[in-house]
């Protein structure tokens, strides 16, 4: 197979999200925007080219000498006298592959929903912003080469992400649940970018192709001791906050504020599922230290068991549907951390998928009971909750408030966390205010 | 063709000095808005030459070929240090006067921002140490016929220029005398001329009570920053360089903490403007090729950012007075053009992927983690609490009910030109961020070789 056509297709993935992402937000910046069957060709023929450039690299990558394709793409900035480079490296492999068909066949899916549910919606245009903005930095993530470009992606997904939770802004729960999401964010991506710029330290460890990743899934690494425990920290750090792990399940069921082609897509298949998949793409340097795959299992379990627990007693289907997709999450980064990645992979494919038909029929769940109970002739059983049946009574209740106060993990964060860290910084922005009062003696 | 022949550098300056003149004759505000916008947009495309001169030219330099009112003739020079600092500063002076509100003609002096615009090239074209003192401590004059035409309280601000400018002279002329401590002196005022920790209440307080038109001519492009990058990088040892940048990093951590917190929108701008001007200095006090280039790069782009993030704050001034950030004001649906602006521009500043401050912080806190270890966090955690907060300023502003308006206040055609070009200027400049890296790096190399070289003749001596 000639190896320029499968380059130019392989870079067509992110070049035609990218065209896309320039074209909304120009025309929608600009106040030109195009009409809402305008969004849904360019958007649907997007979704369509990238779906077919997936399906040939699929069928053909296997029938190649080496199996896998990488493409070194454009250098951003490159400094050869420094050894400094930054560019663009897109990687097909046994894991960027399927996660990236998966995206797309999603992301499909929520465009053509999204077309109908939010027809006539004031922020139609706005949506479709961050949903190709989404698009790309999935793109980018699932097809990376190296940690720069995957960082690059991580972080349009989260920037998306955070805007959309705050979608609907005329109310203000949204902008303080967005902005709640986009702290944990910023701290997962610090944690990412210090992980990356240390990486830069061992060479070649932060090019998947030849240094931290391999081939997938083998691979081998030049980091190892401390200094793998370390920079995997960082990177458990980021996942923790990319995909709400424990302990920063807090934000998930705040993401819920967003319409639901966006809960769907985002915090029930995609993003959620980004941290695990960075997990993945870095298990030859996780797997260096035992300490850290055990710290990833317990990580794993530890959200498994919260999030079982807080799902059952939710009160709202998106919020019950967020915490049970976070069990499976837990689950699958409790896998990697036992070292079975073919599994977690399709753990994870599979369970994306699940959970994001679960999503889009929540709008209309008690419309589906009334036809399942008329099918049936008869009310659904209902089944006596497992809680009930091994907890004594008053351990019920006990149980009962921790699960709906989500373990309370938030209101501990902010208790120990984040009012001392803001009260503090009030206290001295007061302390400023009062000697530039003196001074100028006012 | 011998681009350095052409007097590119002479019409950068000249050009607004004479059109000072020509829109002060002007009796109409209007016609003296359109004159000085003639005038600055041939300042900057002869800015833009000169640029072009030094990058591309023969000597890599362009030089005054006109009568130059200062007694040195060779105290001024554009080299690839200080070219695109006057290209920027003629954008971000441009830029100003395009979107200055209709409602602050006759306040607002056209004039004076022409010769604001001639002593800023002629303060980021001195190369002498004397010439630079001398010209900073002229430019305090801005600011401060801003703060008493607005009837603000002066002490504070005084109280710091007065002192920055004295030492940074009194530092000038010891150091031309050859006396030791001459760059010890001179390099105290530039820190305090620069805001950084604990001399930075003035320039909050500055922020909060100017004009904020007038105090972006003033500060957006960082002048304090140009005479610590052209006099103290290159005679500091490295033992105070490494002290002057822990003291950066701590006030860029500092001040994007306490960006968190506030409760106006131009204190805010202020801890915002602190943060980032420190990261230009941690990047420039860490004295490698790469962390210096990055701290050029970082400086260019922050501040056209920050001029593009100021200027969208001045409109939503105009709109709805003081904006308190104490609850939602829900502005986003009367102004959707302002929202994406300052959410692109404050995205730019933060150094969000695919705009030019992304690689040029990541050079900079790379150098920071590489020389400084675990302080080099401090970089890192400033530039996530920065991204915080931008986001958070943009929620409280644009989120919430919306407000209902009996007068129409969508955005106005100069409003949005001002605003495509910075949000332009920044994007492209991110994408395409190849060639300023390059000649950054040039500029770096430059200076550590002149570093180097002083270093040299002290060993010697």
């Amino acid at each position: 197979m000639n190896e320029r056509l499968l380059e130019m297709v392989g870079s067509s993935l992110v070049v035609l999200p990218f065209l896309l992402l320039a074209y909304l937000a120009v025309r929608s910046f600009v106040r030109r925007p195009p009409s809402e069957e305008e969004v849904g060709a360019v958007v649907t023929t997007t979704i369509g080219l990238n779906l077919a450039a997936a399906l040939f690299l699929a069928t053909t990558l296997p029938f190649t000498a080496a199996g896998a394709l990488y493409i070194e793409g454009a250098t951003w900035a490159s400094i050869p006298s420094h050894d400094y480079q930054f560019h663009f490296a897109l990687q097909f492999d046994l894991l960027s592959t399927p996660f990236m068909a998966m995206a797309l066949i999603l992301c499909g899916t929520i465009a053509r929903f999204a077309l109908r549910y939010l027809h006539r919606e004031p922020g139609f245009h706005r949506f479709f912003v961050l949903y190709s903005a989404f698009l790309l930095g999935m793109m980018l993530t699932s097809l990376a080469g190296n940690i720069e470009t995957l960082f690059v992606g991580w972080e349009l997904v989260g920037l998306s992400s955070a805007l959309l939770v705050a979608f609907f802004h005329e109310r203000t729960a949204p902008a303080r649940n967005g902005i709640r999401v986009w702290s944990v964010y910023r701290v997962a991506d610090a944690c990412f970018l210090l992980a990356a710029l240390l990486l830069h330290h061992h060479p070649g460890a932060g090019d998947f192709s030849h240094g931290a990743g391999g081939v997938w899934p083998m691979g081998s690494t030049s980091v190892t001791g401390w200094s793998a425990f370390g920079i995997g920290l960082l990177l458990l750090v980021a996942a923790a906050g990319k995909s709400a792990l424990f302990p920063f399940c807090g934000w998930l069921p705040r993401a819920m504020e967003g319409p639901t082609p966006s809960s769907a897509i985002f915090y029930g298949a995609l993003s959620v599922h980004l941290g695990a998949f960075l997990l993945l793409r870095m298990e030859p340097l996780i797997e260096q230290s035992t300490l850290l795959c055990a710290l990833i299992v317990v990580v794993g379990l530890t959200t498994a068991a919260f999030a079982a627990i807080a799902a059952g007693v939710q009160a709202d289907i998106k919020s019950s549907l967020s915490f049970s997709s976070l069990v499976q999450v837990g689950l699958i980064v409790a896998e990697i951390g036992l070292g079975l990645r073919t599994i977690a992979l399709v753990h994870l494919i599979g369970h994306a998928f699940l959970r994001t038909l679960q999503f889009l029929r929540a709008p209309t769940l008690l419309h589906d009971y009334h036809l399942l109970e008329n099918a049936l002739g008869e009310r659904l059983p209902r089944r006596t909750p497992f809680a009930d049946r091994i907890l004594h009574p008053s351990w019920r209740t006990r149980v009962y408030r921790w699960a709906l106060e989500r373990g309370r993990l938030d209101a501990t964060i902010d208790r120990w966390i984040v009012h001392p860290f803001l009260s503090t910084l009030t206290r001295l922005d007061a302390l400023e205010k009062r000697i530039v009062a003196w001074v100028n003696r006012r | 063709m011998n681009l350095a022949a052409l007097p590119f550098f002479d019409l950068a300056w000249l050009s607004p000095l004479l059109g000072a003149a020509w829109t002060a004759a002007a009796k109409d505000p209007t016609v003296a808005r359109r004159r000085a916008i003639a005038t600055m947009s041939v300042a900057l495309f002869a800015a833009g030459c000169v640029w072009a001169t030094v990058e591309f030219g023969r000597e890599r330099v362009a030089r005054a070929h006109l009568f130059v009112p200062w007694p040195d003739q060779q105290a001024f020079l554009v080299d690839s240090l200080n070219a695109p600092l006057i290209a920027a500063t003629a954008f971000i002076h441009l830029f100003v006067i395009i979107r200055a509100p209709r409602a602050k003609y006759h306040r607002f002096s056209f004039a004076g921002a022409l010769l604001f615009e001639t002593l800023m090239f002629a303060t980021f074209a001195s190369v002498a140490q004397l010439a630079t003192a001398t010209l900073t401590a002229v430019a305090v004059v801005g600011p401060v016929l801003t703060l008493v035409r607005e009837r603000q309280p002066l002490r504070l601000f005084l109280l710091h220029v007065v002192t920055a400018s004295f030492l940074l002279l009194v530092g000038a002329v010891m150091t031309s005398a050859s006396n030791p401590w001459g760059g010890g002196v001179f390099a105290l005022g530039a820190l305090i001329a620069s805001g950084l920790f604990p001399f930075h209440l003035w320039a909050i307080d500055l922020f909060e009570r100017g004009s904020l038109g007038a105090m972006l001519l003033a500060m957006a492009p960082m002048p304090a920053t140009y005479a610590i990058c052209r006099f103290v990088l290159p005679s500091a040892t490295n033992s105070q360089l490494q002290a002057l940048q822990m003291i950066a990093l701590a006030t860029a951590l500092y001040a994007a903490g306490l960006g968190l917190v506030q409760r106006d929108a131009r204190r805010y701008f202020g801890r915002l403007f602190l943060s980032l001007q420190a990261l230009v200095l941690a990047g420039i006090f860490a004295a490698t090729p790469l962390g210096l280039g990055g701290a050029l790069c970082l400086w260019i782009s922050s501040s056209l950012a920050l001029a593009g993030l100021g200027l969208t704050l001045r409109s939503l001034e105009l709109r709805h007075g003081e904006i308190h950030l104490v609850r939602h004001l829900g502005l986003f649906r009367s102004t959707p053009f302002l929202a994406s602006s300052f959410l692109l521009t404050g995205l730019a500043c933060v150094g969000f992927p695919g705009t030019l401050s992304y690689i040029a912080l990541e050079l900079v806190q790379n150098s920071a983690l590489e020389l400084r270890g675990s302080m080099g966090i401090l970089a890192v955690a400033a530039v996530a609490l920065n991204a915080i907060s931008i986001l958070r300023v943009y929620f409280l502003a644009f989120a919430g009910p919306p407000r209902e308006t009996p007068i129409a206040i969508a955005s106005t055609v100069r409003e949005r030109v001002g605003g495509m070009a910075f949000v332009g200027i920044v994007a492209l400049g991110g994408l395409f961020a190849q060639p300023m890296v390059e000649g950054r790096l040039n500029a770096a190399e430059k200076v550590l070789a002149e570093r180097a070289a002083k270093g040299r003749l002290a060993e010697k001596n």
